[in-house]
This record gives C-alpha cells, structure tokens and sequence, in this order.
C-alpha cells in the first residue's frame, strides 16, 4: 500500500524540443483509485510509466510512499502493470504466465502454487489454468494479465488503458470487475484512459491531461459539475457539452445572456460572476442532458432551434438542431417525433449553465 | 559483413560533395566498456546504428543508448563519445553535403528504426566493386537519408514508399517480441496475411519478420545472460522462445555461441536497467 507523489516532475525525451510532461505535481493517496484520462498525446501514459519506471524522469522528484523512486529501477519499486496488449507469453500455460514473475523472485513452490490459485479464484479463471493464451478469449487474457499484477500483491497497480482491445460489452462487464478488484485489494490503482466513461464509472478521483499539464484533478462529479476550463468541460461528459457564443447584456438591473434572438435569464448566483462581461461575448455550456421539457418554456429560457435528426431511444429522445448556426444536441425526456427542418424551442435548465471566459478558456461561473 | 570492415571509397568530386557524399563507411568494432570518442569532423554528419551490442552514445548534454534497430546522426563537430556496454559493433557512415545538412540539421537525432536502412546502406555499398564510384554511394546515402525520415522510395529511387505496415510490424515486433507467437501471429494482429507481410518485410528491412523478431530476442537474451542470477532456462521463457533447444540453436545461429557460453564469457558486466526493453514484463 503506498501514496504516490510527483514533485515538479519533468519529462524531456532525447532530442525533443519540448518536454512531453513540463512540470507535474501530483499527489495520489494510498489506496485511491486514480485515473488519468486525456487525448493521445496528452503525457497520461508517460506519467504512468514514470511510475513504473520504464521511462526516466528528466527533472523533479517521484515518491512512492516515503521513497524517491526516480532512481529506483522497475523491478523494486513494488509495482505491477497490466497492459493494453495483455503481455502474456504464448509457449506458456495460464498457470505459468501468472507464476512467472514470483518464479523469478525464487517464491517457494507451494506459496506460488497458493496465489496463483487464491487469484484465478477470485479471477474465475480456475478452469483455464492449464490453457495456453492462444485459446482463451480477450476478457479471459485481461483476466489473466490482473492475475499476474495480483500474485505479485504490490504495493500500487498500475493499468494502462486494459480494456482498449476488448469489445463494447466486455469492456462493461470488466469495468465493474476491476472496480471489484480494487475494493477488495484495497490497494492503490492508478488507471490510463482516453474514454472518459471508463473515468467517470470507475476513478475515486480523476486526473484530466492535456499537452502533459493537469487540467484539472478532482472526483467525477465535481468535474462533471464544475468543469475549471473548456477542455474539461468538451472532455467529460457524453454526449459532450454544447457551447454557444453569447453577449451579456444587462436590462432592468437583470443580466442575459444572448444567443441569436433568444435571451436566457441568468441566475442571481452566477449574474455576480459575470457583471464584469456585461456587452462581451462569452462562451456559454450547456450539457445536453441538461434540456428540460417544453412544458417548462418560459420567457427567459427557451433556444430557437432547427431539427436536423431525432433520435428516438424510447425512454428518452436525443435531438440533434442547429441553435444560431451552431450544431446542438438536446436530450429529451419526452419521445415525442420532431420533423428534419422542423423550428422548436427548447428549454434551459438555467441553474445548469456554465460560462466561460473564450480568451483564457477559463470557467467564470456555474 | 565482418569482411567489409572498411569499405574503400572513390573521392566525390566537388558536385556531388555539395549536394550529398559518403565520406567513410566501415564497421567500428569497439571493445568493452572503453569509451571512444568520435573523431572531429566540422561540416560532415555521421550516421550510426549498431551491428552488435548497446553503444550509449554521448554528445554535448544528450546520452542515449544505441542498439538495434535503432539508428543515430550526430554532427561531425559535436565532439561525440561512444561507451559499449560489452562487446559491441557500429556501422558507421560519414556523408556531408547541401542534402545531409537539410535533413540532419538538429544533430543528435535518433531513429527508433533505423537501424534497417543503415544496414542496407551499408550492404549496398559492401556489395558494390571497391573503390565504390562516388555517384553510387552518393545513391545509397541519399536512400539511407529519405528512408530515415520515412518518407522514402525503395532501391532505386522509383519504387513505392516504404509501407507503413512494415513500420507497423516493426514498432510492434520491438515492443512484444516476447510475447507474439512468430510472424504469422504478426501478420494476424496486423490484419494481414503472412505472406504479404514477409514480402513487403524483406524488401524493405532486407531480412524476414520472423529472423527480425529473433534477432530482438537474441539481443534482449544476451543483456539477460549477462545479469547475475538469470539461468538460461529462464532468459529462454522471458524472450519468448518456446523452448530451450530453439533458444539454443537461434542463438547459436546469431551469436556462433550457446547461451553458456556467452554466460561464461560475458556474466557480471553490470546492465543499467534502462537497457533492458520490457523489464517489467518479468517483475
């Protein structure tokens, strides 16, 4: 068991201009579940395999519990890592393949033959030891590659996107199993993903990348909630949060928000944020989950909008407009048909909007 | 390749000198842990891949460590030191010229495959009747230059670019060597059929998937043996050979030794960890 901790971390690789990873503070507590998430090419993998170290740190310091481990080659940091590709010997049983590791640490026979078989038990995977990776399925080869890292009991796993080359079910069901997992090792994980449902399902806490600096690092639902920035904001969530440019305009001591020739009431809480950008354009978010029914239109919360599709999903309806030019997904409760081309209003929940500065990308309220 | 250790070359004349010209080409035998600087030459690029062994290449503030498939370009005035860990070899070629300079200006680039080119670069030249005319290796180089940069048409300049699949095949061959199941295993995560990646393989890389994955695992093999405690039976599994007796013979076949005898020949030099591809693998 052991806390993770980056002190001004810099990785600059051989040649490169600029480093992929400029200056990282990270502090993850022991036992969390910690997830880093981003695009391709955002340092998430490199930062984790600062921690596995099987990529050097250029500057800074790296801590797993008490110990600065930058120096620290892999195999004593007291780690294990499960891959994308399952990194499992072909030639080699599924029993071999989880034994390997402690074999090499010269564990006598009868502990190895213990957790190789306490692991395929909680692994369900007791009646394929004898099998050789060739003939088990992707979700059973994942299984296997936790089976290795779990034998070994580290102190931190580490798990670099797992479930990328499994299907869309199996990547649901293996989900919950690793969350399972990480109860009952009560150990700490650190997990990289670029799919943000992964992140939102099964991080204590996540850290979200891009060009190698942490946008921002906190629970699912304040990051869902209160998003510091427009990459967050466009980031988490699914679908992904609407942006509209509007004007802030000031009438009878109330404020608005201007979209095209709809003006939407903003609240009292968020008016004190945003008495500054009174005659600006910002940019206003709205999560597409965050409609209401036309039943609830009033005067300072509908959008204009133009049907392009529906899509009726029975329980709920996804309609995808266009609002002032831009392209706009609604999700309604309702699973009332709209007509391609077809004008509607659509109703804001205005406790639910979020803004932000377009200069700094930063939020100025929510 | 052992017998073309320097390879004899015709002098440019001053056309091909400004545009692109091979100015040395030899194999560089350098004998263990001795550090050996590379001598000074302003205006001139070398170009370096490893024929044997890990060579940690040092310029200016940058060390970084040399093996194959890999491949460098260092300026020739950037005061550069080798350090073999073990026994190792280079191939190395000097070239300057307006197109070398366009290309390398940066120094101290690496090419995490480059090591292919290198070689052929250099197999072309061993192959040709010495001295080598000067148009001719001025050829080979500016192969050598446009296929390190990808970017480059095969043989003789009208073929098509190098397809990406061997990229492919090469990125995933050093990352998995221990854990594909030969070139058919290969081809299949790829998506392509064995006999189309064999063929586009040998005529780019100039050797097969399958002998290119061995010889990733040879190398790897050899920096294992040389660590305290690792039996050969266990650097066998950890390379991802099926068995000890393939181990043997393939071993055999790269090294002209067994498993044992390199142990006893070479055991005890101390390998950095960051030489060691995929150690965690085995934790």
């Amino acid at each position: 068991m052991a806390s993770i901790s980056f002190k001004n971390v810099t990785k600059i690789y051989d040649g490169a201009k600029t480093p992929v990873v400029p200056n990282l503070n990270l502090e993850i507590k022991d036992k969390e579940f910690i997830i880093l998430v981003g695009p391709s090419g955002c340092g998430k993998s490199t930062t984790l395999r600062m921690i596995a170290g099987l990529e050097t740190v250029s500057s800074g310091e790296l801590y797993i519990g008490d110990r600065e481990v930058s120096k620290v080659p892999p195999k004593d940091r007291d780690i294990a890592m499960v891959f994308q590709n399952y990194a499992l010997y072909p030639h080699m049983s599924v029993y071999k393949n989880i034994a390997f590791g402690l074999t090499l640490r010269k564990m006598p026979k009868d502990e190895i033959d213990k957790r190789v078989h306490e692991a395929a038990k909680i692994l369900d995977l007791e009646h394929l030891l004898q099998r050789k990776p060739k003939a088990l399925s992707g979700g059973q080869r994942q299984r296997v590659a936790l089976g290795r890292a779990m034998v070994r009991d580290p102190a931190v796993f580490l798990l670099d996107e797992p479930l990328s080359n499994l299907d869309a079910k199996l990547r649901t069901s293996m989900r919950s199993e690793i969350t399972r997992l990480h109860k009952r090792l009560d150990t700490t994980f650190v997990y990289v993903t670029h799919d943000q449902t992964e992140a939102m399902t099964m991080g204590d806490r996540i850290v979200v990348m891009k060009d190698g600096i942490i946008q921002q690092f906190d629970t699912p639902q304040v990051l869902y909630n209160t998003p510091c920035n427009l990459f967050v904001a466009g980031f988490i969530g699914s679908p992904q949060m609407n942006f509209l440019d509007a004007v802030i305009s000031s009438e009878g001591g109330k404020l608005y928000a201007v979209v095209g020739s709809d003006k939407i009431a903003i609240l009292d809480d968020k008016a004190k944020a945003l008495k500054n950008y009174v005659g600006k354009t910002v940019t206003m978010g709205i999560r597409p989950e965050d409609f209401q029914s036309n039943d609830l239109l009033t005067d300072g919360n509908g959008l204009t909008a133009k049907v392009e599709f529906c899509e009726l999903l029975g329980a709920e309806t996804n309609l995808y407009v266009y609002v002032n030019d831009i392209k706009v997904i609604v999700k309604m409760p309702s699973s009332e048909p709209h007509p391609t081309d077809d004008k509607i209003k659509v109703a804001v929940k205005l406790e639910k909007l979020h803004f932000f500065d377009p200069e700094t990308q930063q939020a100025i309220c929510h | 390749m052992a017998d073309a250790q320097n390879i004899s070359l015709e002098a440019p004349d001053d056309t091909i000198s400004g545009l692109l010209a091979v100015q040395e080409a030899r194999l560089l035998p350098l004998p263990d842990s001795e550090a050996v600087p590379l001598p000074g030459a302003a205006g001139s690029w070398y170009v370096l891949a490893a024929e044997r062994g890990t060579v940690w290449v040092s310029a200016g503030a940058r060390s970084a460590p040399l093996e194959f498939p890999r491949a460098a370009a260092i300026a020739g005035d950037s005061a550069a030191t080798l350090f073999p860990r073990g026994e190792a070899a280079l191939l190395l070629l000097r070239v300057c010229g307006d197109a070398a300079n366009r290309l390398l200006q940066g120094g101290g680039l690496f090419f995490p495959l480059g090591g292919g080119p290198v070689r052929e670069a250099f197999r072309a030249l061993a192959a040709e009747t010495e001295p080598v005319p000067a148009p001719l290796a001025s050829a080979a180089a500016y192969r050598l230059l446009s296929r390190l940069y990808g970017t480059g048409r095969d043989s003789a300049g009208d073929g098509p670019p190098a397809p990406r699949a061997v990229a492919d095949a090469m990125a995933l061959m050093q990352r998995d060597f221990a854990f594909l199941d030969g070139p058919g295993d290969v081809a299949a995560r790829l998506e392509l059929s064995q006999e189309y990646l064999t063929r586009i393989f040998r005529k780019c890389a100039g050797v097969t998937p399958g002998k290119y994955l061995n010889r990733l695992r040879v190398e790897h093999a050899k920096l294992l043996l040389r660590q305290e405690g690792r039996t050969v039976a266990f650097v066998s599994d950890a390379c991802g050979f099926s068995s000890g007796n393939y181990f043997a013979r393939v071993f055999r076949q790269f090294t002209g030794m067994s498993p044992g005898e390199y142990v006893r020949a070479n055991r005890g030099e101390a390998v950095p960890p960051e030489d060691l591809p995929g150690a965690l693998y085995v934790l």
